[in-house]
C-alpha cells in the first residue's frame, strides 16, 4: 500500500504535465526560435558535460575505487559534496572560485582575459560541476565490483595501464558506465540553480531550457508547460532508447 | 481518494472556527490574527521593517513574508496559494490577477526609480546611462517577465539607447548580487536596492528626466479569509506615518 | 633462465622473506598453507607488487632492486595463470590468448596466427570463437595456461593451477598439465597447498611457512626427511624430534626412541611411517625395542584403512586395516600399546 502511495505520488505530477499541456499551440511554441535555441542550446551543454565528466571523471572513480592516493575516504566524501549541495550554492561557490573576481578566476581575467560567467562555457562549467559526481559514484562502484586480477592479467600480458584500462577495465565495467553516463547526463540536462547562479540567464547564449521554463512562468504559464513537456519527452525518450540498447547487449 | 480530501477539508474547517471564535466572542474587536504577505523581491529589506512596526502596533496579530519576483508571488495566487496581502513593483504584474477578480483593486503605495549599480571603484568607469552602450560591457538587467525588467527596455526606449545585456536575470536581486561579486560591469536595478547594499556597490544616477518610475501596487487577496486585517495592514503600509517613514529612510520614494 | 631471489616484502604487515634460486628448465612447487605467503610470492615475482628489501635477477636483468629499480610486469617475459584463471569475460577464448602478443606490438592477423596456434598445440580449436562464460573448467585451465604461454614467456608462474577444479577434472587436468609443462624449456614455477600436486608434478618443492622458507628439495626428499610437522603431516608421516646419541634418541617432550643411526649425535629428528606403527592391547612380547603406552584420542576413516592418533610419550599416528580396528576394539580413549621396530625409523640430524 505505501508503494502505490510512493507510485501515485511519483506518477500524478507527470500525468498533470501532460494534461494541462496546450497541445494545439504545443508545435508553435516549441518550433519558436525561442524554444528551439533554448533546446540546442541544453543539448549542446549536457553533453559537453557529459564529456567531461567522462574524460575525467572515470579516471578519477578508478583512482578512488582502487585507493591509489592517500586519504581516499576524505577525498571521496569531497566528491560527493557537489552532489548533496544545492545547485544555488554550488553556482555560488563557482562564482567565488571562477567569477571575474573569483580565487582563480581574478587570475584568469588579469593573465589572458578569460571570464566564464555570462558565456556558455560556464554553463558548460556550471553543469559538469553538478553533474559529475553522480558518474563518479556511479564508476567508483563498478571499478569496485571488479576484481584487480582482470587487470594484473592484462598486465602480465604485456599491457601498458592505458591498454589495461581501455581494452580490459572499461569493457568489464561498461553496464555501470552506461548507468553513469546516463544519469550525469540526464542531471547535466535539468540543472538550474548553478547554472542561473554562475552563469545567468541569456537566450541563446546560456538560457538552457530549464532556464527558459522558469522565464517562461513568469510570463507565460502555457509556454512553461510546453517546454517542460519537450524535457519530458527527451529524457523519457534517450532513457529508453538507452535502456533498450543495454538490454541487448546483455543478453547476446 | 475523494473521502480523504473530504476529511481534509473538514479539519481545516474546524482548525479554521477555532482561530476564529475568540475573536467573535470578544466584546471591543482587537485585530488579532495571522497574515501571509507576498511581496515584491526588491521589497525585501524594508518589508520586515513594516511588518514589525504592524506586529508592535496590534500586538496579536503575526505578518508571515513571502519574497519573490512579483510575476512568480502572482503565479502563486493563480495557483492558489494561501495569500492574504501581495505587494507588487508594478501594476502590470497583477493585471492578470484583477481581471480575474482574484486580488481586489491594487493601490499605489510607494514609488522606486532605477539607477545604475556597478562595483566598488566602477571598473568601467560608467558616468552616464549612454555608457552603457560601449561594446564588451557586462550589463546585467532583468528579465522582462519581470518589473525590473520592462522597466529598463522602457529606460533604454526613453532614452533611444542600444544595448545590450549578458544576462537577464530573473529578479532584481540576482542582478545586483553579480555586480556587487564583480561579474557584471554594470547592472540596471532600483534606487532602493543599491541602498540596502551601502558600502558594497556603487551607483550612477540616471537623472530624474531620463528615469523610469515604478509604482508599487499592494492589494487584498480576494478570497482571503482575514479580511478586517489585510484591509488594515493595506491601509498602514499606505497612510501611516510610520510605514512611509521606514521607506523613505530605505530610498523609496513617496507614491504620489 | 635462472631466477635468483633474495628479497622481504610487506603487505599488510604480513612479512614474506625469500633466499632462493630458481634454476632454468626446472618445475618449482611452492608448497605451504593458506597464508603462506604463496601468492604474494608470485605476485613479487611477476612484478604486480614491489619488495621492500633485496634484489630479483631474471637470468642477467635485474627486475627489482631496492631502493629504485621495479621492472614493470609487462617488461619482464613472465606468463602467469592465475587462480580463477582470470579470463576475460568480454572477449572470446581466441581474443583472450591474443591479447598478449597484441600488447607487446604484434600486428593483429600475426597475434590471431599465435594465439590459433597456441589452441592447436593445446587440441581446443574448436574453443576459439566461445566466451570463457561457455567453457568448462578444465577448458578455461587450458586457454589460461594458452593465454600465459602466448607471450612466449622465459618463466611461467601458476597461482594454484588446479585448485578451482572439482576432483573427477583434477585428475584428468593435472595429467594434461604435465605434459604442457615438461614441454616448456623456461623456468616453471606453480604455487599450492596441495602436496599431491607439488608430488607428481615438480621437480623440486619449495615449503613455505609463515613467510620463510622451511625446507627445500625434491620431492622424494621432502618425503625421506621432513624437516617441519607441516611437511611431515602432509607426507603422512610422524616426525619426532629429540637428542640423539649412540642409537637413543631422548624425545623433545618425553619418551625415548631406539634409531638405527647409532653415528647420530645432537639435536635430531625421526621419521617413523604410520603404517610401521603396530598396536596391542596388552604390552607385547618380542623384537620390537620401542614399546611405549598412551590411549586412542581420534579415529578417522581413509579411504582403505583407519588413521588412529595415538596420545603417549611420543604421540604417534597409525594406519590400520579394518580388521585390526575389529580385532582391537578401539574407541577414542582406549588405553593402547605402541610399537615400533628400530629399523623402520629414520633419524637425521636436524
Amino acid at each position: 500500500m505505501p508503494g502505490l502511495v510512493a507510485l501515485l505520488f511519483l506518477v500524478i505530477p507527470l500525468i498533470a504535465l501532460i494534461v494541462q499541456t496546450p497541445w494545439e499551440a504545443f508545435p508553435k511554441i516549441i518550433s519558436s526560435p525561442e524554444a528551439l535555441e533554448a533546446l540546442r542550446l541544453s543539448l549542446v551543454t549536457s553533453l559537453v558535460a557529459t564529456a567531461f565528466a567522462a574524460l575525467f571523471g572515470i579516471p578519477m572513480a578508478w583512482l578512488l575505487a582502487r585507493e591509489i592516493l592517500p586519504f581516499t575516504g576524505l577525498l571521496r566524501a569531497l566528491v560527493i559534496v557537489p552532489l548533496l549541495l544545492p545547485p544555488v550554492v554550488s553556482g555560488v561557490a563557482l562564482l567565488e572560485a571562477l567569477g571575474r573576481r573569483g580565487l582563480v578566476g581574478a587570475f584568469l581575467y588579469d593573465t589572458l582575459g578569460i571570464t566564464f560567467p555570462f558565456t556558455t562555457v560556464g554553463v558548460v562549467i556550471a553543469t559538469t560541476f553538478v553533474a559529475m559526481p553522480f558518474l563518479v559514484i556511479t564508476m567508483e562502484g563498478g571499478f569496485r565490483s571488479l576484481h584487480q586480477r582482470y587487470e594484473d592479467a592484462a598486465a602480465t600480458l604485456g599491457a601498458g595501464s592505458r591498454r589495461v584500462f581501455l581494452r580490459i577495465t572499461m569493457p568489464m565495467v561498461a553496464p555501470a558506465a552506461i548507468a553513469g553516463l546516463v544519469l550525469c547526463w540526464a542531471r547535466a540536462l535539468g540543472e538550474f540553480g548553478a547554472t542561473i547562479t554562475f552563469a545567468g540567464n541569456f537566450p541563446g547564449v546560456t538560457q538552457t531550457m530549464p532556464l527558459a521554463v522558469y522565464t517562461a512562468l513568469e510570463s507565460d504559464r502555457s509556454v512553461a508547460i510546453a517546454l517542460s513537456m519537450v524535457l519530458l519527452v527527451v529524457s523519457v525518450g534517450v532513457l529508453v532508447a538507452l535502456r533498450g540498447k543495454y538490454l541487448q547487449t546483455r543478453a547476446s | 481518494m475523494t473521502k480523504m480530501l473530504h476529511g481534509f477539508v473538514a479539519i481545516a474547517f474546524v482548525v479554521g472556527l477555532g482561530a476564529f471564535f475568540p475573536s467573535a466572542s470578544g466584546a471591543a474587536p482587537k485585530p488579532s490574527g495571522t497574515l501571509t504577505v507576498s511581496a515584491a523581491a526588491s521589497l525585501t529589506d524594508v518589508f520586515p521593517v513594516i511588518a514589525d512596526a504592524f506586529e508592535k502596533r496590534y500586538p496579536d496579530t503575526e505578518i508571515k513574508l513571502n519574497f519573490a519576483g512579483s510575476s512568480t508571488l502572482m503565479n502563486q495566487v493563480i495557483a492558489g496559494a494561501p495569500v492574504d496581502v501581495i505587494a507588487t513593483a508594478s501594476k502590470s504584474t497583477i493585471q492578470i490577477g484583477i481581471d480575474s477578480e482574484l486580488v481586489a483593486r491594487p493601490l499605489r503605495f510607494t514609488k522606486n526609480f532605477l539607477t545604475i549599480a556597478v562595483p566598488l571603484g566602477n571598473p568601467a568607469n560608467i558616468s552616464k546611462i549612454s555608457d552603457l552602450q560601449r561594446d564588451g560591457l557586462l550589463l546585467g538587467v532583468c528579465d522582462t517577465a519581470v518589473p525590473c525588467g520592462s522597466a529598463a527596455v522602457e529606460l533604454f526606449t526613453k532614452n533611444t539607447l542600444d544595448v545590450t545585456a549578458v544576462t537577464r536575470e530573473l529578479d532584481v536581486r540576482s542582478v545586483l548580487a553579480k555586480v556587487i561579486s564583480g561579474d557584471l560591469d554594470a547592472g540596471i536595478v532600483y534606487v532602493t536596492d543599491v541602498k540596502s547594499a551601502e558600502n558594497r556597490v556603487e551607483f550612477v544616477q540616471i537623472p530624474f528626466r531620463d528615469n523610469v518610475v515604478a509604482t508599487y501596487h499592494i492589494s487584498m487577496v480576494a478570497d482571503t479569509r482575514e479580511q478586517q486585517l489585510a484591509q488594515r495592514f493595506v491601509n498602514f503600509v499606505r497612510f501611516s506615518t510610520t510605514s512611509q517613514g521606514i521607506m523613505r529612510a530605505f530610498g523609496f520614494a513617496k507614491p504620489w | 633462465m635462472k631466477i635468483t631471489a633474495n628479497f622481504s616484502a610487506i603487505r599488510n604487515s604480513f612479512r614474506l622473506s625469500i633466499d632462493t634460486i630458481f634454476s632454468a628448465g626446472t618445475v618449482t612447487a611452492v608448497l605451504g598453507p593458506n597464508g603462506s605467503g604463496k601468492s604474494t610470492l608470485l605476485r613479487v615475482l611477476a612484478g604486480l607488487q614491489g619488495i621492500d628489501s633485496g634484489a630479483i635477477v631474471f637470468g642477467n636483468q635485474v627486475v627489482n632492486k631496492t631502493p629504485s629499480v621495479h621492472v614493470a610486469p609487462q617488461g619482464r617475459s613472465v606468463g602467469v595463470v592465475f587462480q580463477d584463471y582470470a579470463l576475460f569475460p568480454h572477449l572470446s577464448v581466441m581474443e583472450n590468448i591474443a591479447f598478449g602478443p597484441r600488447s607487446l606490438g604484434s600486428s593483429k592477423k600475426v597475434s590471431q596466427v599465435r594465439a590459433q596456434s597456441q589452441l592447436e598445440s593445446l587440441g581446443i580449436t574448436e574453443l576459439g570463437h566461445r566466451k570463457p562464460n561457455q567453457i568448462s573448467g578444465g577448458q578455461a585451465q587450458r586457454v589460461a595456461l594458452a593465454r600465459a604461454l602466448a607471450i612466449e614467456p622465459s618463466v611461467l608462474l601458476l597461482d594454484e593451477p588446479l585448485a578451482a577444479l572439482d576432483a573427477q577434472t583434477k585428475e584428468s587436468v593435472r595429467t594434461e598439465l604435465e605434459k604442457q609443462i615438461d614441454g616448456f624449456d623456461g623456468c616453471v614455477i606453480f604455487v599450492t597447498h596441495d602436496p599431491l600436486d607439488a608430488m607428481l608434478l615438480a621437480d623440486r618443492v619449495v615449503v613455505l611457512e609463515d613467510g620463510s622458507i622451511t625446507q627445500e628439495g625434491t620431492p622424494s626428499e621432502l618425503a625421506a626427511r621432513p624437516e617441519t610437522d607441516y611437511v611431515a603431516t602432509l607426507m603422512g608421516v610422524n616426525l619426532i624430534r629429540g637428542v640423539a646419541n649412540q642409537g637413543v634418541l631422548q624425545v623433545e617432550g618425553g619418551g625415548v626412541l631406539s634409531v638405527p643411526q647409532v653415528d647420530l649425535r645432537g639435536e635430531a629428528l625421526a621419521v617413523l611411517r604410520p603404517e610401521a606403527v603396530t598396536l596391542h592391547l596388552l604390552r607385547p612380547e618380542g623384537s620390537a625395542r620401542n614399546v611405549w603406552q598412551g590411549s586412542v584420542r581420534a579415529l578417522t576413516p581413509m579411504h582403505d584403512r583407519i588413521r588412529v592418533s595415538i596420545d603417549a610419550s611420543p604421540p604417534v599416528i597409525a594406519t590400520i586395516t579394518h580388521l585390526a580396528l575389529a580385532d582391537l576394539q578401539l574407541s577414542v580413549g582406549t588405553p593402547i600399546w605402541v610399537s615400533a621396530k628400530t629399523l623402520t625409523i629414520e633419524a637425521f640430524a636436524k
